[in-house]
Parts: C-alpha cells; structure tokens; sequence
C-alpha cells in the first residue's frame, strides 16, 4: 500500500512535464482557462447587457461603442459573445459529464462482468453508433422539444456508446493485469477489486476522452442551435447568433464572423488540449 | 495509351451543343426565386401565396380584379343582377382547359360545387359567406345564387384561390393528386414540379387571350433571405419574391435592376387572446399597445420596407376608414406601466411586473418564422420591448407550417400572437368578417362583440355601397377601442427583376404575380 501514493505522483509529474513540453496544448489551455473566467465573469465583464435592443445602432460596425459591432437588433455582439461562452461550456460540459457517468458505468460493468450482459449492453451501445449522429441528435431534439437540457441530452446520448466502448475495453485489458489477480488471489472482493483497482486506471483515457467529446459537444451545440433545436431566442449562443447572422452576409459580415470566430477558436483550443493530453497520458509513446 | 480522337471531339462538339441548347433555352425562361414552395396547385384546397403565386397563372376566375382594384371581366364577358340573390354571367365562348375540354357553364357550376360541398377537402366555403351554389342556365350563361343579398358578391368571385375554374375532366381523373397536375384555362400550363426544388409551367399555345411571349416559366425555391439574394444578384434569376429589405435600398440604386412597388393589401399584427388570461382585461390589452414601439419596429427592423400600419385593414381595401389607432396607442412605456398597475400589476424591485402576490405578470408569446416578411424579427422586437418594462414573457416559435397548424388547434395557449392577414379580395368582408365576426375560424383573438358582428352582417348583406362604408368604419373603430390587434405594418409589394425584364405589372394583392404580360429582352 505505501508505494501507491509514490507511484501515483512520479506518474502525474511526468505526465504533467510531458504535458508542459508541449506548447500546443499549453496554448488550448490558457485558451480555454480565459473563456471559462469570460463565461463565469460575464456579466461583469459585459459592456451591455446581451438581451437589450439599440435599434437605431443594428448592424453597427465593430469599433466605437460596440467593440465587435451590434447585431441586426442592435444588441452588443462582444456581451453576446460572453455569454455565449456560458452557453456553450455548459453545454460542453453537462453532455460530456452525463455521457461520460452513463458510458462509464455501462461500459464498467460490460467489461468486467462481461457474458451475455456484455453482450446486450455492445449491442445496444452500436445501435446507437449506427445513427449519422446529427440526426440522432435531431431526432431526440424534436421528439423532446427544443430546449438547452435537452439539447444537452441528445448530445449525451450521442456520446454515451463512445465512452462505454472506452470504458469496456480498458476494463477488459486491466482485468488480465497482474495485481488484479493477484489482489483476487489474495481474496479481494471483485466488487472491490472494480472500485479501488480497476476504475481508477480508466480515469486518464476518460479525461483524454472527455475533453475531445466536450470540443465536438460544443460543435453540435452550435449545430443543432444553428437548426433552430438548441438554445430558444433571444437567449445568446453562439450558434444562434451563427444562424441570425446569416441573412447579413453581405450588409454586415461581423454579425456572423465574430460568434464564428469564438466558436471555432474555442473548439481548436479544445482540441489542441486534447492531443496533448493524449500525448501526455499515452503509455504507448512513453517508452515504458 | 491509345484513345481514339474522333470519339473524343464527336463528345465535345455534342457537349457544346448540348450547352449551347441549354442557354438558348434559358433565353425564353423566365426564372423567379421565392422562400418556400408550393403545397399543393389546387386552388380549393391550398391558398396561401407560394401556391397562388404560381397557380394564378394556370387558372382564371369569372371575374379579376385588376391592379387598380377594379373588377374586370375574366372567363365572364359581362353580368347583370337577376334580383338580391341571384346575379347572371355570360361566359366567354371557345375557351378550353389545357387537357382539351371545353370551358362552360358546367364547368363553373363543377368548381362551385367542389368549394361548398361539405365532403370535399375544399377550404374556401366560408369565405364564399352566402354563395350557395351556380345554376346552369345554358351552355354560355350561369346564374350564382345567394342565401339573401351579398354586398362583395364581385370580389368573392375574384379569389382565384377560393373559386379558380378547374377542369372538371382532370379533376375527375387525377383525384387526390390534381394538385400535382393542375389544369385550368390560364396563360400557362403545368409541366413539372420537383418538391421544394422547382415547379416548371410552359405557356398556354391555345390561350383565349394574348400567348405570352415567354416559353416557359420556372418557379424555384430558395429559402435563405441571403441566398435568394445572392443567387438574384449573380443572374441566375430574372425575378426575386420577397427582397432582403436591408438590402432593398442598394437594389434601387443599382441601375441593372428594376424595383416594382405598390402599396399591399396585408396588415401584419400582434393579436392578442380574449380567452386567454390577463390579455381578457382591456387595460393589459392597451397596455400592451402602448408598450410597442410600432415607429421603431418599422424604421429598425422592416427597414421601411413597410408602411407603417394605419388600422386593422390596408387601406387600399373597400371600407378601409380613418380610426384612431395610431394617437390613440402611441408608443408611451410610462402609460403602459399605469395600466399594467391599474390590472394590479406593480414593477418590484427587479423591475419586474408582479401581482400582489409576487406572481410575475407572464404573457405568452407565439412567433410565425418565415412567413411574414420579418416575423420572427418582429416577434422579437416585441419581446424585447415588453421585457424591458418588466413583463415576463414566455417566448414560443415556430415554422410557419407547424405555426399554422397549431394556431388551428382547440387548446391554444397564447396571449399574444404575430400574424398577418391580406384582404385578397379587396373588400373589408373579407378582412373584417373573418378576423373579428364571433366563432369565426380565422378569429385567432377570439374576440366576440355582439355589436361588431352586428355592423359585420349588415355590411356584408348590404347591397348599398355608401351604407356597406358606414357600417364598416363604426366596426374597425369599436375594434380599435377593443384592442384587438396591435398592427404593425400594412405590406407593400415588392417585386425585383433584372433590367432584361420588361411588362410587369405589380398587383397589390400579393397573390397576384401575373407574368402573361412579361417579356425577356
């Protein structure tokens, strides 16, 4: 037991090293730290409030008053933009927690008790990977009504059979692990064996997992905000403010680039966060 | 590797060829870009304007009502009153429908009948009010009978959406799916109709009037405001329905296009619910009348593109009067918050309307998108505007298609609704009778005020023009003291071609896109 701990925090401060040798993933994450200080600051730092209409100013142009210009109603594009980022994260990281809780758990129990439950449990996991994921999402949406919890379901269920598969074959490799037998030869309970060995050592390909599918989250938030079927007006987010942008293409550009341009920096930052997370955690690379 | 040349330049010259074939064909059609397509092309079941756009062109009416809102003669020559309930038609004689059969007093007392009968899927029969049926009195000559006199029998006639001569063959043959295969007796014939993408119609050779001089005519769908735009803009289009009107100023300066305007015939409105609670007291109604910014909607977010709204009817429409609506409902928050007080309702210290018991004044709110031009924009406006001065609004939208057919259900929750009606037949029956008569279908306020009705019926049995125009302005000035709609804008009609585009003659009703006249230099 007393080589636990020590080993436990050789392996994170390589992992950490690792992980601060790669400046990709440094800048995703202080990308990523400043839009979630801008999306729990909103409202201070917001020059306007996001829902109030300068009619008279649609469309300014970024610059003077409204920094990155008004929308069609007038309203500050950059105060939208913040609270987007609210939107956005919670969306990002609801979905991704609840798929992530729901796959783990079905995905634990699949691998580990593994027979005909394991069986069930793939089969219904692929059923749901079979559907082209923006319809799946759609059809949730639709079925449920639009609104953002169940925007966030549908993205949840859209992610569910991802990190179940994960989970499954993590579990199924580490079941063949030596100090797992060893700790049922011992006598170990395989309940607690599951619990303090075995779930443990899922939670780096989980984190791995976890920010790439809160990137893709975001995404799909945009997507299905774009199709009408996330966020309902006049609530700010980013893919609304896409969607409203649109028919100003050619009078005033910046209605849709600014929002477009949050949103894809965001998800690159996502991105480049997970690469090097995965880089960072990935036994296969370190040599070991 | 060998290739053989001959084969090779035999594709290309049957390339060019084929190229050259497709341009000349693109040179005698006229291609026009709208928002959404059609439903269906039969004019007794769809009659919304992306269907009279199009199938005012295949049909004809006894009776049509011109640019000028004057009735002309139609498939009828002429007419005379028999007595109050009965008014004869002479019809045009060697016209034929476009399968072929000939066009007579059968045929008018066929169309009638598939309107009124019950059992058929017919939507119009209401708005014919009175009309009960055609009498065949020869083979040229029909009689159309009323149950006691009807003031707008002429402009009843004239809804080529409502009672539109179909040919009783076609119908007979095709059934349920005579709205993909129209057949009327109009300039232009039915060739092709690919689903939200085009629907193609060819000119009528053997057409009774004047053959138009364009060969074919091809209605596309495109449903973005900016792509329609763009795709106008690159020459892809000889005619654009429904103008992006932030971009509408920049058109009218650009000489290579040709602007076609003229004040409309649809009011588009926020109606509020009777039924509905708060909105049955009167003070939350002019409250919210007087929350609005009516000015601001329209300079901001129409874009001027609109007339602002001077009553609940156009006013170009027969029986349009004066009322004070506009003084009356001037934008003025610091009233509203007085009447919204007076019906109990205070601001807390959040700025929110609350009762006595804290509970948020809550009004719900549907919005229409893509139906009017700038509904959904509108609707926000609105939102916004009441949201400012502490209502709490639960906003609801749809498309438009979902919109309207939740509007028609028997539960509806709504307080407040974005909508707009256009007076096609431009007479104030038509505007005034369905929208505020008691139990009407279209009476989407569920307004009922036994007065109104009262001034309703008399107009509408009222053979006397002058006394038909007393009785409908006492009825729009109780209906604006009632606050009933909040209006917003009366439409104008805009249609935009490339300079190449000669003959268009714009119609108020914006069902009315009439291309027998249009010509491509």
């Amino acid at each position: 037991m007393t080589t636990q701990p020590a080993r436990s925090s050789w392996r994170n401060n390589r992992t950490l090293r690792r992980f601060l040798r790669n400046p990709a993933g440094v800048i995703g994450l202080t990308f990523l730290v400043v839009v979630v200080l801008a999306a729990i600051f909103a409202p201070y730092l917001a020059p306007f409030d996001p829902y109030q209409q300068h009619l008279p100013d649609r469309r300014a142009a970024p610059g003077g008053t409204y920094l990155l210009g008004a929308d069609e109603f007038g309203r500050d594009i950059l105060s939208r933009i913040l609270y987007g980022a609210r939107v956005a994260l919670r969306t990002g990281v609801v979905s991704t927690l609840i798929g992530l809780v729901a796959g783990a758990f079905f995905g634990t129990i699949a691998g580990f008790i593994g027979g005909w439950i394991d069986d069930l449990i793939m089969r219904v996991m692929d059923v749901l990977l079979a559907f082209p994921y923006l319809l799946l999402a759609i059809a949730i949406v639709s079925a449920l009504g639009p609104s953002e919890f169940n925007t966030q379901l549908a993205i949840a269920v859209w992610t569910l059979p991802s990190f179940a598969r994960l989970i499954r074959g993590t579990v199924l490799s580490l079941r063949e692990k030596e100090y797992v037998e060893a700790a049922g030869a011992l006598g170990a309970r395989s309940g607690g064996i599951l619990l303090r060995h075995v779930v443990p050592n899922t939670f780096s390909p989980l984190l791995v997992y976890g920010a790439v599918f809160t990137a893709r989250a975001i995404m799909l938030e945009a997507a299905l905000s774009f199709l009408g079927l996330g966020a309902q007006p006049p609530i700010a987010s980013w893919g609304n403010m896409i969607s409203e942008g649109r028919n100003y293409l050619r009078l005033a550009p910046h209605i849709i680039t600014m929002p477009g341009i949050a949103l894809a920096l965001t998800v690159l930052a996502v991105n480049l966060l997970a690469d090097a997370l995965r880089d960072a955690f990935d036994t296969r690379t370190n040599g070991v | 590797m060998r290739w053989s040349f001959r084969p090779t330049v035999l594709a290309l010259v049957l390339v060019l060829v084929a190229l050259l074939g497709v341009t000349m064909a693109q040179d005698d059609r006229l291609v026009i870009v709208r928002p959404s397509d059609a439903i269906s092309l039969d004019p007794q079941r769809a009659t919304t304007a992306p269907e009279v756009w199009v199938y005012n062109n295949i049909y004809e009416t006894l009776v049509v009502l011109d640019e000028n809102m004057e009735i002309q003669p139609g498939l009828a020559t002429s007419w005379e009153r028999i007595d109050e309930e009965r008014m004869r038609f002479y019809l045009k004689e060697g016209v034929t429908f476009h399968d072929g059969t000939p066009f007579n007093a059968d045929a008018v007392k066929f169309t009638l009948e598939r309107v009124l009968n019950p059992e058929s899927p017919a939507r119009g029969a209401s708005w014919l009010g009175p009309i009960v049926g055609a009498e065949v009195v020869d083979d040229y000559t029909v009689d159309i009978v009323t149950d006691g006199p009807l003031g707008p029998l002429l402009n009843h006639l004239s809804m080529v959406f409502v009672v539109g001569i179909v040919s009783p063959t076609a119908v007979e043959q095709y059934g349920d799916e005579f709205g993909r295969n129209p057949v009327g007796t109009g300039p232009f014939k039915f060739v092709e109709w690919q689903t939200n993408e085009y629907i193609l119609l060819e000119r009528n050779e053997a057409f009774h009037g004047d053959v138009p001089e364009i060969q074919e005519v091809e209605f596309r769908v495109v449903p973005e405001e900016g792509a329609r735009m763009l795709s106008f803009i690159r020459g892809d289009a000889d005619m654009l329905l429904r103008a992006a009107p932030a971009e509408l100023p920049m058109i009218r300066e650009d000489p290579s296009y040709k602007v076609y305007d003229t004040p409309g015939l649809r009011i588009v409105y926020i109606g509020l619910n009777f039924t509905q609670e708060p909105t049955g007291d009167p003070r939350i109604r002019q409250a919210i009348a007087h929350a609005i910014d009516v000015d601001s909607i329209n300079a901001f977010v129409v874009e001027d593109a609109m007339e602002p709204a001077k009553g609940v009817l156009a006013t170009g429409v027969f029986g349009y009067a004066e009322t004070d609506v506009v003084e009356r409902y001037a934008y003025d928050p610091e009233r509203a918050l007085e009447l919204f007080a007076e019906a109990g309702y205070e601001q807390n210290a959040q700025g929110q309307l609350v009762d006595a018991n804290g509970e948020p004044l809550r009004l719900v709110q549907w919005a229409s998108v893509g139906r009017d031009l700038k509904d959904k924009e509108v609707s926000e406006t609105v939102a916004a505007q009441l949201r400012e001065i502490g209502v709490t609004i639960d906003y609801v939208q749809r498309e438009w298609g979902a919109y309207l057919s939740a509007l028609a259900l028997e539960e509806v929750d709504y307080n407040m609704f974005t909508m707009g009606w256009v007076t096609v037949t431009g007479d104030a029956d038509f505007g005034l009778y369905t929208n505020f008569h008691q139990g009407f279908g279209t009476n989407r306020a569920h307004y009922a005020n036994p007065e109104v009705d009262a001034l309703l019926n008399e107009a509408r049995v009222n053979l006397d023009p002058e006394a038909r125009l007393a009785a409908y302005a006492a009825a729009q000035q109780q209906i604006v003291e009632d606050v009933v709609w909040v209006p917003i804008y009366q439409t104008r009609e805009t249609v935009v071609v490339q300079d190449w585009v000669e003959g268009y003659v714009p119609h108020p009703a914006e069902y009315y896109v009439r291309l027998a006249t249009v010509t491509k230099q």
